[in-house]
């Protein structure tokens, strides 16, 4: 266990060279590659996001791809088309795969793309593979799609549908830099062009080593409890939540939480890790009812309120 | 992981060893109480084994039945959360799961059995039992009691001036009494006032005055010393001296003299 976490600090202290701060979204971002699921980044315009994910995919040595979503963006833009190919004066058919052949998909500012491209890769995510015509493409593995959102400009979007968000594992918010934080992205972007050379630490086979090793980290039954507590409770408060998480949420917070205990060295799953990862596991998959709207609450205030009420 | 069984296993014998000692203590503190009061108050005194034991048994069925693994977690932070989760997986067999166990094993050396037993409050509670003790063997010496028939007899002749004030005229309470319209109270139940007119069936046996002739001895005798208490004393008496005169005391002197001569 040393040794990993000794490779993650190492991999956070090589983020650190390109990505100011943003601690905590670098290590949600992780805890999703560790569990081999795929999660949807909330946050302003200008806030490292892409840069974020670009540079841990190349300290991954893995394939990264982006797709700019847009409203005119087609399925088979991200999936891959037939095109003729002529060689020797044969003219054949040939698969040219699309974006999402890749080891890491950015699909940026996600909510831009229509419903019919969204499932596209939603279901992409879902089974690791891609289905053109009549034939099936297995994905290479690991596979992550890291979905972007921007909260603001909301016209012309096309908010996710709750039952295709709640396939995302983890909902990562990503805030404003600190002061200080601004001041050393500013020394660091605005004066230099040349960017720092990355130190691969991790590889694909590595990371598939680490899938089987996250469900292996050992949890107490009373924190198991606690997990489906805190999940079954989003659905017993109709006064705060109009619909609550999914048992899909009670096995994400399990994971979610091996993950964390795996990169913080430990070799089993503390308190600490559930009520950390239960928010960024359950805010996009409860809806808050009118009247939390009304008192200006946002869902982490909620789950805030639940994780309190629970032993 | 057998090493790792036996581990949580002497977790519990301690604990429970621990409670059951605890428990019998605290259940020996509750009977001297119990059968002190008991005696005190003239009560049957068998009786304080009955909260003793009760205490004993639930006291001790509840502490078995707890979960020991958190109380060493809260003794010693470092096994926080560990202890319970090897514990709760320990069929689990993984490298994640084994080094997690043998970790536990390499802390639970640091643990002391000791810290699990709060030496001063079982001295206090030993020191306490040990002054009942005392209390209960004094109490039976003194024949130390409390007759609540006597105390109730002396109160409500305190409360009706019966026996307390005495100043003044002896049949005053008695009168006041009368006067009070609350005889019926004071000469007794009527009832039982009846109960002269009534016949008994009552057997008076006749002790046993026959003299066996046959066992007749001689009279003892007995020297008797001439003791006497301290308070009786003899004291010379004083010489009686008549109050006369000296002429004429030499005057019976003389004449005195005179006929012995002659």
């Amino acid at each position: 266990m040393k040794m990993y976490k000794e490779t993650f600090d190492s991999l956070y202290k090589e983020i650190g060279k390109i990505v100011v701060g943003q601690k905590d979204v670098v290590e949600q971002i992780m805890i999703t590659i560790l569990c081999d699921a795929n999660a949807l980044i909330e946050g302003y315009p200008g806030l490292a996001k892409t840069l974020a994910i670009k540079t841990m995919a190349q300290m991954m040595d893995l394939k990264f791809s982006r797709i700019q979503n847009t409203p005119d963006l087609m399925p088979s833009d991200i999936t891959g088309t037939y095109i003729i190919e002529e060689v020797s004066g044969k003219r054949n058919f040939k698969f040219q795969p699309g974006p999402v052949f890749a080891n890491i998909v950015l699909a940026d500012e996600i909510n831009r793309a229509t419903p019919k491209t969204q499932s596209a890769l939603l279901e992409a995510m879902q089974e690791k593979q891609v289905t053109v015509g009549n034939t099936t493409f297995k994905l290479d593995r690991p596979f992550f799609v890291l979905a972007t959102q921007n909260p603001i400009e909301q016209e012309g979007t096309y908010p996710l549908p709750e039952a295709q968000a709640d396939r995302f594992l983890l909902k990562i918010k990503i805030g404003y830099p600190t002061y200080d934080e601004e001041i050393e992205i500013v020394n660091k972007y605005a004066f230099e062009l040349k960017d720092p050379k990355l130190n691969v630490l991790l590889d694909k086979a590595h990371l598939i080593q680490m899938h089987e090793l996250v469900r292996q980290i050992p949890i107490a039954n009373d924190l198991k409890h606690r997990i489906v507590n805190i999940v079954t409770e989003t659905r017993k408060h109709p006064n705060l939540i109009e619909y609550g998480a999914s048992p899909r949420a009670s096995i994400g917070l399990v994971l979610a939480s091996k993950a964390r205990a795996l990169l913080k060295g430990r070799n089993y799953v503390s308190k600490e890790d559930i009520d950390t990862m239960a928010y960024p596991i359950l805010r996009h998959r409860i809806i808050l009812n009118f009247e939390a709207e009304r008192k200006g609450m946002s869902t982490d205030d909620a789950i805030k309120e639940i994780i309190s009420k629970v032993k | 992981m057998k090493n790792f069984n036996k581990v949580l296993k002497e977790i519990n014998f301690t604990f429970n060893n621990i409670i059951l000692f605890n428990s019998f203590l605290n259940a020996f503190l509750i009977f001297l109480v119990i059968y002190i009061s008991l005696s005190l108050f003239n009560f049957y005194q068998t009786y304080a084994l009955v909260p003793a034991i009760l205490y004993f048994i639930i006291f001790s069925y509840k502490g078995i039945r707890k979960k020991h693994l958190r109380d060493v977690e809260k003794k010693y932070s470092l096994l926080n959360e560990r202890l319970r989760t090897a514990a709760d997986n320990i069929k689990m067999e993984n490298p994640v799961v084994d080094e997690l166990k043998s970790d536990i094993m390499m802390d639970m050396k640091k643990v002391e059995v000791t810290s699990f037993f709060n030496q001063k409050k079982v001295s206090y509670k030993i020191l306490l039992s040990i002054i009942l003790c005392f209390l209960m063997i004094l109490s039976a010496q003194f024949d130390l009691s409390f007759d609540f028939k006597d105390a109730a007899n002396t109160a409500v002749d305190f409360i009706y001036g019966i026996g307390g004030n005495n100043s003044g005229d002896g049949n005053q309470g008695l009168e006041r009494i009368a006067s009070s319209g609350i005889s019926e109270s004071v000469f007794g139940d009527a009832q039982i006032a009846q109960m002269g007119e009534e016949m008994l069936d009552m057997v008076i046996k006749p002790a046993g005055y026959e003299i066996n002739l046959d066992n007749v001895q001689e009279p003892e005798r007995r020297e008797f010393e001439e003791l006497f208490p301290d308070e009786v004393f003899a004291a010379t008496a004083d010489v009686y001296e008549e109050k006369i005169k000296e002429d004429h005391q030499e005057l019976v002197k003389a004449y005195f003299l005179k006929i012995a001569k002659d």
